[in-house]
């Protein structure tokens, strides 16, 4: 993998030459989230990732963001790098992204795999709680927030399972207070997409874990509903974290959908 | 007068007897923008004003929070000052975050002026023009964005208040404006949940504000009407010749109508 920096976003590029294929993070990680997908894809993809805005190499000094700057790094990322045809692979707040770009820039996706992730906004009292969260992150209270954050990343069985959790909170470690923080309080910008793509006919892949504690299996459905071109697939042994915490599987749906409409 | 810090959030308290009048302020000015009213009611109640967070003196390190963030401040500051109960005022965003207090506590308000403000959370369009301005004032748009924004806070033709204005706004930062619009884009609904409360209250608008329309004031006033116990004191009072920033534009007639209502209250 190629690291390029684009505006300030630490870029990973395969360079391959082959049919694009862009993967989105989650919150609050960072690109390694998909190691165990770029290992397996980037033989036959040209496989992207990179760390969304304030997190992991992308670094800022100032962590004012909106969901816009997110949507507005995904098309700059695709732009500069010349891309036509992408697949776009969004994991949770990778999705939030991948939507608003979709909706700004449809052209440029050929298709999108949503997982664990939700088209509507955060309710009423998820915009209240968020403000406690990011207290706790830049009140002294880092390891209190993000171990009270994994326990819900992954499903019950997963989280006694000591390599995966000390490989997540590598990926958390490498973040700042006011990155994650920054992120935080991005997430509760979203726009309300729950309509927004009745028309929308490009392929679309709902994944999610069937144990998924934060984003729950109606939200699959819905997203799966809401595009023309949809299909769903239900990770078994998997929480909110598919890709990670059953990676053959989510890879099997990943590399049909992908073979289907390549 | 007496300033204080309450976490960063600068206070001024003009003191006196009986239930304090807190007046809370718009975006992006500061608690300056009330002086006509601090020396109105300064003789006759308890004035205090501040500044929120990230603007005026209350320029702070935390440039990330949202609307609940704020809605601390507030109640920091009232048990900071020892304060149980008060008449509290704000302007747009100064009622935004004082109608997430009431729902948090109502227990904590005597009353309750609403001016120029909603009850309803940013819909999609909003927040994008937001997102938009945040970006602006980011790539070095500021002056751009904020000719624009200024002649929507004032009717037409209003210079002295153009003036003010213009001075409080030259004295808050980029980072203070923009931790701002995305503390407003975390708002919440309202409505359906203050009209269950009891507490007495006003809600004024300009007839010609360009920023939140006066039909939003009548709409709210409507189903307060409708939906809260009829002993509960609802009342509303437009003006007339007059934009976004009513208290800065017809002083004289806005402090009379404030008056009018907490005297009303009292009896």
């Amino acid at each position: 993998m190629k690291i390029k920096k684009i505006n300030g976003i630490a870029v990973f590029d395969s360079e391959n030459g082959k049919e694009p294929l862009v993967f989105v993070h989650a919150f609050p990680l960072n690109s390694g989230m998909w190691d165990n997908q770029v290992k397996v894809f980037s033989n036959d993809f040209r496989v992207i990732t990179y760390d969304v805005r304030g997190l992991g190499e992308s670094k800022q000094s100032n962590n004012q963001f909106m969901m816009e700057h997110y949507a507005d790094d995904l098309i700059s990322i695709i732009d500069e790098l010349k891309l036509t045809g992408v697949n776009a692979v969004g994991l949770s707040m990778g999705g939030y992204i991948i939507q608003r770009a979709l909706l700004k820039r449809r052209e440029l996706f050929k298709s999108v795999v949503f997982a664990d992730t939700r088209l509507d906004r955060d309710t009423n009292e998820g915009l209240a709680s968020r403000a406690g969260a990011i207290n706790k992150l830049l009140n002294g209270q880092r390891e209190e927030f993000l171990e009270g954050f994994l326990v819900n990343l992954v499903n019950k069985k997963n989280y006694q399972n000591a390599e995966l959790v000390t490989g997540l909170m590598g990926l958390m470690s490498v973040n700042t207070n006011e990155g994650i923080a920054g992120a935080m309080l991005t997430l509760a910008t979203r726009t309300d997409n729950t309509d927004a793509f009745n028309e929308f006919d490009l392929p679309v892949l709902a994944i999610v874990g069937k144990d998924d504690l934060l984003i729950p299996l109606e939200c699959a459905q819905k997203i799966k509903d809401s595009f023309k071109n949809s299909e769903m697939a239900v990770i078994e042994d998997s929480g909110h974290l598919s890709n990670l915490e059953n990676p053959e599987v989510f890879n099997k749906h990943l590399r049909s959908f992908l073979e289907k409409h390549r | 007068m007496k300033k204080s810090k309450v976490f960063g959030v600068s206070v001024n308290d003009y003191g006196g007897e009986g239930i304090p009048l807190i007046f809370v302020h718009s975006f992006p000015l500061s608690s300056r923008m009330w002086d006509k009213q601090v020396k109105y009611f300064k003789e006759k109640y308890r004035v205090i004003t501040y500044d929120i967070r990230g603007l005026g003196e209350s320029v702070t390190d935390d440039n990330v929070y949202s609307m609940e963030k704020l809605v601390n401040d507030f109640f920091h500051i009232l048990n900071n000052l020892k304060i149980q109960k008060v008449n509290a005022c704000g302007l747009s965003m100064g009622g935004y975050i004082l109608l997430r207090a009431i729902l948090k506590d109502s227990e904590r308000f005597n009353s309750l002026i609403l001016v120029n403000t909603k009850a309803n959370k940013d819909d999609d369009d909003v927040i994008l023009k937001r997102s938009s301005a945040v970006i602006k004032i980011q790539s070095g748009g500021r002056d751009a964005y904020l000719q624009k924004l200024l002649p929507k806070l004032i009717s037409n033709g209003n210079a002295e208040a153009e003036q003010i204005i213009k001075e409080i706004i030259a004295g808050n930062t980029n980072e203070g404006i923009c931790g701002n619009l995305l503390a407003l884009s975390t708002r919440t609904n309202t409505i359906e949940r203050l009209a269950g409360l009891e507490t007495p209250l006003m809600l004024l608008s300009g007839f010609e504000d360009k920023i939140n329309s006066d039909n939003e004031t009548k709409n709210m006033f409507n189903y307060l009407k409708e939906n809260r116990k009829p002993t509960a004191y609802t009342s509303m009072w437009k003006m007339k010749e007059c934009g976004h920033l009513c208290n800065l534009e017809k002083p004289d007639e806005f402090n009379k109508m404030v008056e009018w209502f907490l005297k009303g209250i009292e009896n």
